[in-house]
């Protein structure tokens, strides 16, 4: 089955570099102030997927992470890869 | 059962069905027993009328004990106690139970209310939480310059400890500001930051401070459970509707006669009936705003009829939130009111999200822009775009709450909006009516 993936924001940790919307712009655009605004719907396919992918490993303040539809993707042990969220980090 | 039922009210008071009343009436619930000249019940007073609180000796019956009520939370976001319980109840080690009496919106006082009039009802409503997860710290989360709700609740502890209370309680002064009782917000107070709001990856039930599971629930949830486990289920489901079980508090707020009145509503009775017994019957508001400074205008017919009841308003896509009930009125301008709220929020975004610090003060420029007669209708449209361009886009809701109000006074006062584009003002005034802003430093 193709894998299946949204774009998530940690929108406090968005600083508006703008990377990711260049690197993945059906997912991702930019307000009128430069934060980062994601689109909820997921995607599909190799070349989505990647661009996906390297939105997220593009932010230099590790703002995004990408998740795995592990049901759509026929996986349903699948756990959220690419960045997942630092807990212990919080405040500004 | 019904056994239960009878015997909670003769205890609580003559059964008629009276389908709402305020602090110090007989037929309420949360705000039964002496009247306010009376000052904060004692616990003597609080179990001669109520009699002992007994809880089953297991922890695991008492959650299910809580989790018969189906409780919602009443601080505004709804979410079932029972289920905070529960999880905290799974994480197993060293949980903490939080009364959180913040109440950050600016207008609502029903938290204050029942912890300054009834503090042993929420304390019942702790220690109930506090052995369904096996806690033995509780936390009271109380907003800070309350100086009646302090002295209650000071004394309340100390009778309670007195007699033989096994909890350490602990008060906690809540930041004045709006997000403070946002539950990833208080427990970043209590960890020793400021009240910053973050998503997690885990509910704070399940962690929390310092990694703890931590029960964060407002004041009147606690309250009901502590009631909910004297009087059992179906005593509880008496009141209120199915999906919303149990009575609410409201505050009355905005044009009303009795800013501040706190009101328990039982039966989901209309809102105009609540308005017209408390006096505020003329001439009839041209929109209601309800849920908070973050909730949403009604229009006046609609807001009228609209039954005071939680499931009922969700239906409605309007949230009671922290049951702010706010008329606009007769000489206010709906619109001028919104901006001088929006302002308001968007002093209080905590400033961690670029959207929330830069989109609320837009907002309320822009629509101060239509108020004042320069806007043009594109710029309306414009408005309208941008405020649905900020919804979900914050780490916490308060930007949500912010559109909500836009949008909803955006479309109930649409009429108006016109009449300001086209250079004439409707007359009404930005500051009629009891729409007060605490005068806090902004968070940034």
């Amino acid at each position: 089955m193709p894998t299946v993936v949204r774009l998530a924001i940690d929108a406090a940790r968005c600083d508006g570099h703008g990377i990711c919307a260049l690197r993945c712009p059906e997912l991702v655009s930019l307000d009128q102030w430069g934060f980062a605004r994601v689109e909820g719907k997921t995607v599909t396919g190799r070349g989505a997927v990647r661009r996906a992918r390297r939105a997220v490993a593009s932010c230099p303040a590790r703002a995004l992470s990408v998740l795995e539809d592990p049901i759509a993707s026929g996986n349903a042990t699948a756990a959220p890869v690419g960045q997942t969220r630092d807990r212990s980090r919080s405040g500004t | 059962m019904t056994v239960l039922a009878e015997s909670a009210d003769a205890r609580l008071g003559p059964g008629r069905p009276a389908l709402f009343g305020t602090l110090g009436d007989a037929h309420t619930r949360l705000l039964a027993g002496p009247p306010a000249v009376e000052g904060a019940e004692t616990l003597g007073d609080h179990l001669r009328r109520l009699g002992p609180l007994r809880l089953p000796d297991s922890p695991a019956d008492v959650l299910e004990l809580a989790q018969g009520g189906g409780i919602l939370g009443r601080g505004g976001g709804e979410f079932p106690l029972a289920r905070k319980l529960a999880t905290a109840a799974a994480a197993g080690g060293s949980p903490l139970v939080v009364v959180n009496g913040s109440e950050g919106e600016p207008a609502s006082r029903k938290d204050r209310v029942l912890l300054g009039f009834r503090p042993h009802l929420v304390l019942d409503g702790a220690e109930v939480a506090a052995r369904a997860v096996g806690a033995a710290d509780v936390v009271l989360y109380v907003h800070a310059g309350e100086r009646t709700v302090e002295a209650a609740l000071d004394r309340a502890c100390r009778e309670r400890l007195r007699s033989g209370c096994p909890l350490r309680l602990r008060m906690i002064a809540a930041p004045p500001a709006y997000v403070s009782g946002e539950s990833s917000a208080v427990v970043s107070v209590l960890e020793g930051r400021g009240p910053l709001p973050r998503r997690r990856a885990a509910p704070v039930a399940a962690s929390g401070v310092g990694g703890r599971p931590t029960v964060v629930s407002n004041a009147e949830s606690l309250g009901h459970l502590g009631l909910l486990a004297r009087f059992g289920a179906p005593w509880f489901a008496a009141a209120g509707s199915r999906d919303a079980p149990g009575s609410s508090l409201v505050t009355l707020a905005g044009g009303v006669p009795c800013p501040g009145l706190v009101v328990e509503v039982l039966a989901p009775v209309a809102l105009g009936a609540v308005l017209t017994a408390y006096g505020a019957d003329r001439p009839p508001p041209r929109a209601v705003l309800v849920g908070g400074y973050g909730g949403r205008w009604i229009g006046g017919e609609a807001a009228l009829g609209a039954p005071l009841d939680r499931a009922a308003l969700r239906r409605a896509d309007v949230g009671l939130g922290c049951g702010l009930v706010a008329p606009l009125p007769s000489d206010g301008c709906g619109l001028a009111v919104t901006v001088r709220l929006l302002d308001y929020l968007g002093t209080q975004s905590a400033g961690q999200c670029g959207p929330c610090v830069h989109g609320l003060p837009a907002l309320a420029r822009r629509l101060r822009e239509v108020v004042e007669g320069r806007a043009t209708r594109r710029d309306l449209r414009t408005l309208a775009t941008e405020a649905e361009l900020l919804r979900g886009r914050g780490d916490c809701g308060h930007p949500d709450g912010a559109v909500a109000l836009a949008e909803s006074a955006l479309s109930v006062f649409a009429e108006d909006a016109r009449l300001h584009i086209r250079g004439r003002h409707c007359g009404g005034s930005a500051t009629a009516g009891w729409f007060p802003l605490p005068r806090t430093p902004g968070m940034r």
